[in-house]
This record gives C-alpha cells, structure tokens and sequence, in this order.
C-alpha cells in the first residue's frame, strides 16, 4: 500500500541493495554513479590516495579548507558515496578492488583507454571474477575507432560532435554551450545505460560492458541535424543575423530576455492580446510563411512590445494565456524561483570541512513509489575505509590499513 | 532466469507511447533500440510536429500526396516503433486503449497535466487495470506546482532553465545553443527515471508513476553557477567558446571556408608544445606566456597569436598534429562531416535503415554507447501514419474486421491525418542566401553509402 511517507521514514529507493564502484574521475563518470546514488545505489568511491581524484580539484574552490577537500562541486558530484583510497597501480590495492569487485554489481570507470588493461585490470578480468559484473566506461571518444585516444575538451567535443556548426550567428564563429555541458549529458546517458545493463545481467546473469562515447551522446541531440542530410543533402548553417523572433532568440526587455516561440496551446492571434497590439491578428503576422518572409518587420514588431516591460512579467502573462514563451534566469533568479521552490528541487548541502551550506538542485525526476533522495554528504577522501573493507571484505583493524 | 545467452532487457515488453515532438518519442525509440515492441498512438486530427512542417525536412525537399510520411526527423525520434493512428479524446478510443494498457508494461505520455486526466487516463486509474504498470508524463514544469499548467518546448524553455544564460559571445546577450537542448536532457533524465522504475518492477513486481519537469532537469547540468553565486555573490560570465582558467582554450578559424580549430591547452607542458609547433618556441618560456596565470593575464594577446597562425593552417591536419602532441583538439564537423566520420563510421554510431519507400535506407543516429554482450540496435524504420491500425485492434486487442471497419467509419481510428496543416517545401534558395543552410548537396547519399559498415 502507498502510505504517505513521514520525513522521519527512509524510503527504499529503486537501487537499494545495488552496489556501485566509482573509480572515474572528473564530472561525467561521477554524476552517473552519482545518480545510482539518488536512487539509493551503494556507491562506493575508489580514489588514488593523497590526493583523491582529480574532481576534488574543480572549481569553485573553498581555498580555506583542507585539501583535498577544498572543490565545492565535488561535493555536489559524489554525494550519496562513500569512499575508499586504493593505489591500484600496486598488488596489494588490486587486491583489494578485486574482492570489492566480487561483492559488487555496477563499476563506473573514465580513465583513458587501455589504461585498466595495463594495470592487468581488463574488463575481461573483471568479468572472469564477476561474471554478472556491469562495466560502464565513460570517456570522450568511447573505446574503439581511431578517435579513441583523442585529448578532449568541453569545447572540443562540442566542436567535433555538430553542435557547433549549427549554434551561433552566420557571419561570426560557431558557438558552443556555457559551463561544462558535455560532462553532464555523459553522466546522464551513463547512469542510464548502466541500470540498463545491470537490469538486463540481473535478468540472465550475463555482464556487460558499456562503453559510452561524450562525443556521442552530443552527437545524439542533432536529430534535426542529421535529417536534413540524410533526406536531403541540406547542410544547415548558424542562425540567420536577423533570426525569426519566434524561434526562441533571447529578447531584451527593460529587465531581462524573454523568449518566445509559436504553436503553444493558443493561437498566434493571442499574442495581441498579450500585447494590446491588433497587428498580430493581420495575415502578414498570423501566417507562418508570411512572417518568414518579413521577419526583420516582425522582430522590430516585438522588440518594440517588450521594451518597457520586465522578461518575467511578459513571460508569466504569457504564459498563463498558453502562450510558449520563455525568461532567461541566471542562478540567482532560480534559486529564488517559486515554481522550483514548490517542487522542492533544491536541497540544502553542507559540509564540515568546507563549512558551507549550499542549495543545490537535488532531484531530476520524481518517481512515486522510490524518490530518489540526497542521504549523506560527499565522502572526505577514504572517510570510510574501516567501515566498507570490515563491512564487506570482513577485514580487521590491522588488514584494512593497507 | 537465464536464457543462455545475453538478451536484450526490454524483449517481450511492450510501450504505449502517447508523445509528440522529441523528449518522449526520442526516449521510446530508445526502449525499441533494446527489444520493447513500442506503439506510437497519434491522434487522427493532431499532426505531430515531427511529421509536419514546423520541423521537416520532407524527402528530398518534396511533400508528396503524403508529406506526414516523408518527414525525416520523424524517423530519427521514432524508429523501431508501430503507430495507431487513434483519437484518445473519444469514449470508445479511452476504452480500446485501457484494453491495450491491460496488456501493455509501459506508457509515455507528454501531455499537460490536465490532459490525461480529463480523459480518465491519469496514473491512478491506469494501475487499476494494469498494477505493475509504469508510466512516465514528462512536462514543462512537472505535475505539480504554479507553473504546472504553463505550455512549453524545448526551444524557449533553455532560456527559462538556465543555461542560456551562461551561453553567448562575450559581451553580448545570452544565445541559445544547439536544437531544443532541454529535449535531450529530458530524455535522459526520464531515461534514468524509467529505468530505476523497471529495474524496481522486475525486483517487486510494483509499477509506478514518474513525473518528469523538465524545467528543472536543466537546473541539475549546472552546479558551478549556484555554487559561485552562493559562495561570493557572482556568476559566472558569457566567454564564448573560451575557458575561464585555461589560455588558449578557444575556437580559431583555419583556411578554407567556415573551417574552424577547436583547442584547448590546460598544462604549460601543452603551450610549450603548441609554441613549437607555432614556429614560435620562444613564446613556450617566456615568462609572459609560460605559466597559466601568465597566460590569463595576457588572454586577448594569447588569442591573437594562435589566430593569425591557424588561419594559414587546414583544420582537419591540425587536428591530428595537435593530437599528437597531446594537445585536446577538433576541427568543427557539419553533417555531411559527421554522416562521413571515420571514426564514427568505425564504431558504426550510425546505423542503416530500411524504410518504407520511397524513403528507403537512410543512416539513422544510433545510440551514444555499445554495449559488448548484447545486440543493441534499430529494428526498422519509423512507421507511416496509422500504419499498423488494423493489425494492433486486431492481434492486441482482439477486435473482429467488423468492429474494426466500424471503429475506422466512426472516425475513432484513421489511416490518414484528419487535420494535416498546411505542408510545404522548405525555401532552401533563401536559406542559402542567409546562410542558415550552408550547402545543398545533390549527391549526398555519396557521403554515407556505408562502405565500412561494421559487421
């Protein structure tokens, strides 16, 4: 029965009892295993030790903190984990990760191809000790083909994978999106097709080995893109230097942008409404292939309407008519946003050593009967050595030291 | 229990699929790709976008007598799958689709909220006929909350989500960056959601309910600007293509036309590298450029010398040499690149699909990972409108040829679209002219012609 949970009541979530080794480094293998994580996966990091991982690096710092425990996204990439330090370069360690390797169900790992296999750490190997075993490889080029050992970049693989190409103005340089967005759609891609894979071993005690391409998972988004080459040898270029207004190019109003785009629940025609404008409901505004062909007339149109009024104030007007539009937010207005307040997508985070306490966003989808959920901060690098080799290697005080 | 062999996870599933557009359809194309029989049930009088011409692009630029069938992004999002052609919003569509959920393990849905249960669909009275039933309804801004009922698309939800906000030109306004990005995280995320859900399902037997936001799935892809916000009151600033902490990490334009290097150097170990092979070694020592710090100081005049020296360079050698030198490198790729990449050809990241004709065999994108042990891939092209409407009333749901004739003269299911819009081709001499398309090329299927296809 669906009893109404308390606070107080732990709800399993739907990974519960899976075990995970995260031995990636960076964003995108520790958002992956980072979301088995929410859903309550055993998530066990394996780092060098001294230093950790090289995520414990990435800013923003908190350059008051210990190191290595100064990297405050870190924090956000490997909550729900617990870590252990291994040198696995060394037999004792390898040991170590094997039986760690026995007792578990999915290892996520990004180190550049081949480099397992030097260590004698083959998937192979890995399989031979548990054949129900789930790799996941998350790196930028996959596994094979002659891109495989490429050094990469955010901006490199945005560039190879298309986006580019297409984003951006035609008369100035190919643009590429802000931040770090590669590692991110990696990470969600990876998390995905390792509950996949494990779904699937579960099912026929067969292991697998996933291998997921960064590039590929961006190559992935231009669905569009590859249409028009596939079905008609149309190559597309960046955007127009006049674009259509109501293709979602960014707007200035007196405070802010807004976005707008036709075809929502509500005729264009309501866009007079919005505005107190009848030139929307004239034939030359109303009809797509008309406004194509006057789309400079139609942008000034606009500009005009928004200037003396405030993006979020036009957006929720507008909104509220059905209308698709969009307000470009920046960390500061969403944090304050009372839609993503309601919904509860942020959770508060603290950590000791950084004493902090940060609202992050915390939940991607809700699901009704096992919500994911934050349960325990990030691990400090090896915080829970004696607990995890006693636990489930069943080692004593003098065996776990090494 | 084990089959013998390593089997695809979804076979013997079966996946209703109410969606339009790109998030869900693109989600259920996926779940095809590993075995689930999907069926994409498509209202007779409301087109989707993806078969219209909002998106096209129609074969070879030609609507046809039946341009929904001619779409083909249409066929990239819905591959693999069947298509009932069915009006939900009358009684009897309600009841023969409650008889597909009774045999059914999955439906995806994006409607707004409202929808569904105004149709009497919502979860709760769909697990009453079918109780290990999963259902995933992805929106804008989620089931619940003020914003809920707000319309939505991917296109100007970017804006709204975040991310524009740190994308663009230095200097200038936010941009928006690649094609309805908020669709690809949320296929993703509800990718994620989906599969905890089956995975919880075979350990339980208990379906449920996911309720996905879109909204705020683009808030998760970035941390770093509610950290810094938090942490010292700024934000992050619109660079373009650069690095905040690594010079030069930028874009530089090479010889030829719309040719472009990518390269990022994060160590000063790469910068003296980069300077030697610049024909300028000196710039590697140089206390002025040899120390990251250094080089930040000196940001636009670092730019500078890189881009005079790669204009007189051809991007795709550049790419090799750097990588040689253990420089991160890429030259910019348009499609017809892409659809002709050695690498992606070699990992056959495209894959070759025969559809209906006149379509044919088209590369269709596969998936972003391999998997070793199982045979992962598109089981055929993307259905016509309406295509398997007998054959689904008949086989699932077990309605006689009658009731099927009389289903069809009510209106309740239709082979062709009631209220197709308006078609049309795409005016591709304009959109040379403005640069939005950049080439229009007649031999194209030269360019993907599969000669080292994999095996």
């Amino acid at each position: 029965m669906n009893t109404p949970a308390t606070p107080e009541q732990r709800i399993d979530g739907a990974l519960h009892g899976v075990r995970v080794l995260d031995l990636s480094q960076g964003i995108a293998g520790p958002f992956a295993a980072r979301l088995l994580g929410d859903h309550d996966a055993d998530v066990i990091k394996v780092e060098p030790p001294r230093t950790g991982e090289s995520g414990r690096t990435l800013a923003p710092l908190k350059v008051d903190a210990p190191e290595p425990e100064q990297s405050l996204l870190f924090q956000y990439l490997n909550w729900n984990k617990r870590s252990v330090a291994l040198d696995i370069t060394q037999a004792v360690g390898q040991r170590t990760l094997r039986a760690l390797i026995e007792r578990s169900d999915i290892l996520i790992e990004s180190f550049r191809p081949g480099y397992l296999d030097s260590l004698g750490l083959s998937v192979d190997k890995m399989l031979e000790w548990n054949p129900r075993l789930v790799v996941t490889s998350i790196t930028n080029y996959g596994q094979t083909g002659p891109y495989a050992h490429y050094e990469a970049s955010d901006l490199t693989l945005q560039a190879m994978s298309g986006i580019m190409q297409i984003s951006g103005q035609v008369d100035r340089e190919p643009l590429k999106h802000g931040l770090s967005q590669s590692y991110y759609c990696a990470g969600l891609t990876g998390a995905y097709a390792s509950i996949m894979a494990y779904t699937a071993a579960q099912q026929d005690q067969f292991g697998e080995h996933v291998d997921v391409s960064i590039h590929e998972c961006l190559a992935s988004e231009l669905v569009l893109n590859e249409s028009y080459y596939a079905f008609l040898g149309a190559i597309q270029g960046r955007r127009a230097i006049v674009q259509d207004p109501f293709a979602g190019e960014p707007i200035a109003t007196r405070k802010g942008y807004v976005a707008f785009q036709t075809g929502g629940g509500a005729p264009f025609e309501t866009f007079a409404e919005l505005f107190d404008r009848p030139e929307f409901l004239e034939k030359r505004f109303t009809s797509p292939p008309e406004r194509e062909r006057r789309v400079p007339e139609v942008r000034a149109l606009l500009e005009e309407c928004v200037a003396d009024r405030d993006a979020k104030e036009v957006f929720l007007a507008g909104a509220k008519k059905r209308l698709l539009l969009g307000v470009v937010q920046g960390a500061s207005d969403l944090l304050q946003c009372e839609h993503l307040e309601e919904r509860k997508a942020f959770a508060n985070v603290s950590h000791p050593d950084t004493n902090t306490n940060l609202r992050l966003p915390a939940e991607l989808t809700k699901l009704s009967l096992t919500p994911t959920a934050l349960r325990r901060r990030a691990p400090r690098l090896d915080e829970h050595r004696h607990e995890i080799l006693a636990e489930l290697l069943g080692l004593n005080e003098s065996e776990v030291r090494a | 229990m084990s089959t013998g062999t390593p089997t695809l996870p979804l076979v013997g599933m079966r996946v209703l699929d109410l969606s339009y557009v790109f998030a869900v359809p693109y989600m259920a194309g996926l779940l095809s790709d590993l075995g689930a029989e999907v069926i994409k049930i498509e209202a007779p009088h409301k087109l989707d976008q993806t078969r219209g011409r909002a998106f096209g692009p129609y074969l070879d630029n030609d609507p046809a007598q039946d341009p929904w069938n001619r779409s083909g992004i249409f066929y990239v999002v819905n591959r693999g799958k069947r298509s009932l052609a069915m009006d939900m919003s009358t009684p009897e569509g309600q009841r023969i689709f409650k008889e597909l959920v009774a045999k059914s393990d999955i439906v995806l849905d994006n409607y707004t909220p409202r929808v569904m249960r105004k149709w009497g669909l919502h979860y709760d009275e769909l697990k009453q006929i079918k109780p290990s039933l999963i259902m995933l309804s992805n929106t804008g801004y989620g089931s619940t909350g003020p914003w809920s009922a707000f319309p939505s698309q991917g296109t100007t939800l970017e804006a709204t989500m975040g991310i524009t906000y740190y994308t663009g030109y230095r200097g200038d306004k936010p941009w928006k960056v690649g094609q309805s990005y908020p669709d690809f995280i949320a296929c993703w995320a509800g990718l994620n959601g989906l599969w905890a859900a089956i995975s919880h399902l075979r350990k339980t037997g208990e379906g449920q309910w996911i309720d996905v936001g879109m909204y705020q799935l683009g808030i998760a892809m970035m941390p770093e600007p509610f950290i810094q916000y938090q942490l010292d009151g700024t934000e992050p600033e619109r660079i373009g293509n650069e690095h905040a902490e690594h010079v030069p990490s930028n874009l530089y334009k090479t010889q030829g036309v719309d040719q472009w290097i990518a390269l990022t150097v994060e160590t000063d170990a790469q910068w003296q590298a980069l300077a030697i092979y610049m024909k300028e070694p000196e710039l590697g020592t140089d206390p002025n450029y040899a120390s990251a710090a250094a080089r930040r100081k000196l940001r636009d005049i670092v730019n500078n010398k890189v881009s005079l020296w790669a204009l007189k360079q051809d991007a795709r050698h550049l790419t090799q040499a750097l990588q040689t030198l253990g420089i991160a490198a890429g030259h910019i790729c348009n499609s017809r690149d892409l659809l002709s990449d050695p690498h992606l050809i070699d990992r056959g990241f495209y894959e070759k699909v025969r559809h209906h004709e006149p379509v044919g065999e088209r590369p269709i994108i596969g998936r972003p990972y391999r998997l070793r042990f199982r045979d992962a891939k598109i089981k055929k092209g993307g259905p016509r409108f309406g295509e398997d409407n007998t054959a689904i009333l008949r086989d699932i749901v077990g309605m006689s040829a009658k009731q099927i004739d009389a289903a069809r003269a009510n209106g309740i299911i239709s082979d062709i679209p009631t209220n197709p819009g308006i078609s049309g081709t795409m005016n591709t001499e304009m959109m040379l002219e403005l640069g939005t398309l950049n080439a229009l090329d007649k031999n194209y299927k030269d360019y993907f012609s599969f000669k080292s296809e994999n095996t």
